[in-house]
């Protein structure tokens, strides 16, 4: 399997002086297509800021990241956002869903963001795939948290992109809903993606292929 | 309390830039509110303000030279007098200074005590023989400073101060400057006997029956002949004609950008209050009391809204003095000065506490609701509606909109509102340059006046590109009942709509010679209708008594005009000034019919509008007076799209900071700057659009006519804005939007996406 991520000697500090805080230290990281990846540890050592970095939703201060070979590091924001675009699925622990959007529109929205108009035929499939037709055509607001997620993942999944990222997708789901998205988190992974999950469950860990402990500002 | 003011300090301190780019919009809508509350004021008290200060009669008498003792005799017959001075005053005096000079100055010189009726501005009053005081207009034309010198007919004088006297326009809108000397060189200078007096200026212990005065001395006037009286509300009415029109559309347009004003700082100071909410939730989840965290609101509002507001209306009131100053000093009439100070300062007290109120209001709606809601940062919870719409950034954009009704709707407002005064600006500057030099636009149908006698008409007429010429003769008259009402009494021998026609009002167009249209504003003045009678006094002291025909809709001089036939005026007032009104044949050249007169020996003149007709003359001498006004009114426009693109920018990057989790969220799928500018595009576009449509709507059939009705009730001023106009207010919103619109995508791309994904 080939490298879809690799990072080398990540460096992020928050806060400046004697203040300042080295939440990722030196982090080297081999992401591989068809493993999914868990990484745990304590609250604040890093976790999310490492999937942020890995998404492209923020920097580092030094190190280099590529993803399928394009650096990251030296990208302008330019660059990035057809890379988050068409290359990188983001899962959030608090759906990011757009209210004014239906269920099915949130999750072809990447697919209109590129100019060449919607193919919804992917969408729709994700959609029923993820048995999701009922929550298609309504709005947010009125859906359940592990329909929220679902479609989440689907709009992660309609781009085909090379990369699912998670943060904490179980978090805000009752652990039946926990469940079903962490199983379809591994038939992601087992599809040929390279999927990195941030959790703090055992359950998702279960489902790892590989577990890494962020202490100090390094995977373990 | 105190708390609550320690923790809006430190956050004014904090957010420094916020806090500048609140007091920026804060300051502008000051110092619009400044200049229109200065602008308004200063134009609207300014006669009224100078009379005071001038010391200007009730009454003003002209008659021919007489003994000054024969003239106290007769005034000292009425009641109702408070005081009364004499005067002796000659025009067509030479006066030179600095390497300039005037054959029209008029001299005056003051018998004997009583009130001045002028006010010393510079310098001081007249003391010695070879004093004089000068008019502040020709102090300025000619740069003159009390202790200079200045010839009169040879004499030198030298100057002790500059007066003013709003008893006519100042030079050089008037044809002559006017010079104020002792009484005894005013005598030797016109070579008239000492003791003798041409003009009396009475004060009345009651001004209110300045109508019973002028009748009692109308009966005891026997034997001094050419007498005229002329009440201070004649005088106000005469000065006005220079620019009356003109004034009354700036008070007019003022009193809007007041209102306009008042609400772009509302909608600016509740949108900051918006961003405040987490705050105010915060203080809410910590235990403060409703009232308190309403005051935190308030108090925020009023630390940022005193100094700003303070500067703008400083910085409103500067700007707009003295481009005033100047319009106000060719009337012969002074400037607000710091008599504006208490208005400004009222003004300061309404802003400060519009902007606390505006901030109140949320913030008090915010305690109604759950603390846990304004803790949510402000992003928008989902709606249960469903919009059309494909899904795609754009129709994301106009969801956005639409989640947010109210705000959609204000925005709408203060966008229209800003339109309206665009509009109404571009209006009111090409109403201006069409008085300033189309004949038509105020009811005139000839396009030359010809300064020559009416025997010419006939050799005239038979020029080519000649369609008809006849006499007009324009007669300065007033009304016999009362006699403070002067009017202008036009006269044609024959059918006078051939020439000129403005709209008829009431009744039917004149039939006969006993007949007269009148003018509105004289009609409102008079209480004339049809079938009423006016008696016009003449220069001559002559009367002629009219049956009112029908009123009309005159523009020129303010309504105050009768149109009437010529054989009854010209047997009674053989020396009635007159000229050649020439109607050019349709398709003929105005150019090359001049020439042609001109060759002929003819002096020529353009109709005009309000420029060659308020003032006799007053075109000549003041040429490009209407061109700087109107370049001063379409300025104003720009600062007007100024706080237009300003208000769009703030409602984005308002929407920006509420919706800033959603645009992080589409940043975090891969949109990049341009689809959010579509996104804020189309959050932006319906608000411009129906800002547009509704500035429109206002302006056409609301404001705009109401604005001139205010200027002027007594003819039809058409402030309708042009397609052209239109188009550009509408384009240039439209670019301004855009700006605004790629401005806060930058703002919504800036940093890492990240920063506002972890809010949510």
């Amino acid at each position: 399997m080939g490298v879809v991520v690799r990072a080398r000697g990540l460096v992020k500090v928050y806060g400046q002086g004697r203040a300042a805080v080295r939440i990722l230290d030196g982090l080297d990281l081999d992401l591989h297509a068809g493993e999914l990846v868990a990484v745990t540890g304590r609250s604040g050592s890093g976790k999310s800021t490492l999937l942020n970095v890995v998404g492209a939703l923020d920097r580092v201060d030094s190190g280099r990241i590529e993803l399928c070979g394009i650096r990251l590091d030296a990208a302008s924001e330019r660059e990035l956002a057809p890379l988050r675009r068409d290359r990188i699925g983001f899962v959030f622990q608090s759906f990011h869903l757009l209210p004014e959007l239906t269920g099915l529109e949130n999750v072809l929205l990447p697919t209109r963001l590129n100019g060449r108009g919607p193919s919804p035929a992917r969408g729709i499939e994700l959609v029923e795939q993820l048995g999701l037709g009922a929550a298609a055509e309504r709005l947010p607001a009125v859906l359940s948290g592990g329909e929220q997620q679902r479609l989440a993942i689907a709009r992660a999944l309609v781009n085909e992109p090379d990369v699912v990222l998670a943060d904490e997708p179980t978090g805000n789901l009752d652990a039946e809903s926990g469940r079903e998205v962490l199983d379809l988190l591994r038939a992601i992974a087992d599809e040929g993606r390279a999927v990195l999950l941030v959790t703090h469950e055992e359950e998702a860990t279960r489902r790892a292929d590989r577990i890494l402990r962020l202490e100090a500002g390094r995977l373990r | 309390m105190r708390a609550v003011l320690v923790y809006a300090l430190a956050r004014l301190r904090v957010r420094r830039g916020r806090v500048l780019l609140a007091a920026g919009g804060i300051a502008a809508a000051g110092a619009m509110l400044g200049a229109a509350v200065t602008a308004a004021y200063g134009l609207g008290t300014a006669f009224d303000r100078t009379a005071a200060r001038a010391q200007l009669p009730d009454i003003l008498a002209t008659f021919q030279p007489l003994p000054r003792s024969q003239v106290q005799r007769a005034v000292s017959s009425l009641a109702n007098v408070r005081a009364t001075s004499y005067r002796l005053q000659e025009g067509r005096q030479f006066v030179s200074a600095g390497g300039r000079s005037s054959y029209d100055a008029t001299v005056i010189g003051r018998s004997g005590g009583g009130p001045r009726g002028y006010a010393v501005v510079k310098g001081r009053d007249l003391a010695g023989p070879r004093d004089v005081l000068v008019e502040q207009g020709l102090a300025r034309a000619w740069r003159l400073r009390p202790g200079e010198g200045l010839l009169v007919d040879g004499l030198a004088f030298r100057i002790a101060g500059v007066a003013v006297a709003p008893d006519n326009v100042a030079f050089p809108l008037a044809r002559g400057p006017r010079l104020w000397t002792g009484y005894d060189v005013a005598a030797q200078l016109t070579g008239t006997p000492s003791g003798t007096v041409n003009s009396a200026l009475v004060w009345l212990h009651n001004p209110s029956l300045v109508d019973v005065t002028l009748a009692q001395a109308r009966s005891a006037s026997f034997g001094i002949s050419g007498l005229r009286f002329t009440t201070r509300a004649g005088l106000h009415a005469l000065v006005g004609q220079a620019a009356g029109i003109v004034i009354a559309l700036l008070v007019a347009f003022s009193l809007v950008a007041i209102a306009v004003a008042g609400t772009m700082l509302a909608a600016s100071a509740n949108a900051e209050v918006q961003r405040r909410l987490e705050a105010l939730g915060l203080l809410r989840a910590l235990g403060a009391s409703p009232g308190a965290v309403v005051a935190a609101g308030a108090l925020e509002a009023a630390l940022v809204a005193v100094p700003a507001g303070a500067l703008g209306l400083v910085a409103g009131w500067v700007a707009v003095s003295s481009p005033l100053n100047r319009l106000l000093a060719s009337l012969s009439e002074l400037g607000p000065g710091w008599s504006v100070a208490p208005l400004l300062v009222g003004a300061w007290a309404g802003l400060v506490l519009l902007v606390c109120a505006a901030s109140a209001f949320p913030a008090w709606r915010a305690t109604r609701a759950p603390a846990a809601a304004a803790l949510r940062r402000g992003d928008v919870v989902g709606s249960t509606r469903r919009l059309p719409g494909a899904g795609g950034p754009a129709a994301l954009g106009l969801r956005m909109a639409a989640a947010r009704p109210v705000r959609a709707v204000a925005g709408t407002v203060v966008l229209a509102s800003a339109v309206v005064v665009i509009l109404l600006i571009l209006s009111i500057a090409t109403l201006l340059l069409r008085l300033d030099s189309n004949p038509v636009a105020i009811g005139k149908r000839y396009q030359l006046s010809v300064s020559a006698p009416p025997a010419e008409a006939s050799r005239i007429a038979r020029l080519p590109g000649v369609q008809a010429v006849e006499p007009r003769y324009d007669v300065n008259a007033a009304d016999s009942f009362q006699l403070g009402e002067p009017f202008s009494l036009i006269a044609y021998p024959g059918n006078h709509t051939r020439f000129e026609a403005p709209a008829l009002a009431q009744g039917h167009r004149l039939r006969g010679p006993d007949e007269a249209e009148v003018g509105l504003g004289l009609a409102q003045i008079l209480n004339l209708y049809p079938g009423a009678t006016l008696a016009a006094q003449l220069p001559s002291g002559r009367e002629l008594r009219f049956r009112v025909a029908g009123v009309v809709r005159a523009l020129e001089r303010q309504g105050r005009v009768v149109y009437v036939q010529s054989a009854r005026l010209v047997a009674a007032e053989p020396d009635a000034p007159s000229e050649l009104a020439v109607l050019l044949t349709p398709g003929a050249s105005s150019g090359s019919v001049r020439r042609e007169l001109e060759s002929a020996g003819y002096f020529t003149s353009s109709t005009g509008g309000i420029a060659g007709q308020s003032v006799q003359g007053w075109a000549s001498r003041s040429s490009g007076f209407v061109g700087v006004l109107v370049a001063l009114l379409r300025a104003v426009a720009v600062i007007d799209a100024v706080v237009c693109l300003y208000a769009i920018a703030q409602m984005l990057a308002l929407t920006v900071w509420e919706r800033r989790v959603a645009l992080a969220s589409v940043r975090a799928l891969g949109a990049g700057r341009r689809q959010l500018a579509s996104v804020l595009g189309a959050t932006a576009a319906p608000v411009a659009l129906a800002a547009i449509l509704l500035g429109f709507v206002l302006d056409r059939f609301l404001v705009g006519p109401l604005v001139a009705h205010l200027a002027a009730s007594y003819a039809t001023l058409s402030l309708r804005p042009s397609a052209a106009a239109v188009a550009l207010t509408a384009a240039g919103l439209c670019a301004g939007a855009l700006v605004a619109v790629l401005w806060a995508a930058r703002l919504a791309a800036g940093g890492p996406v990240v920063h506002w994904l972890r809010e949510g």
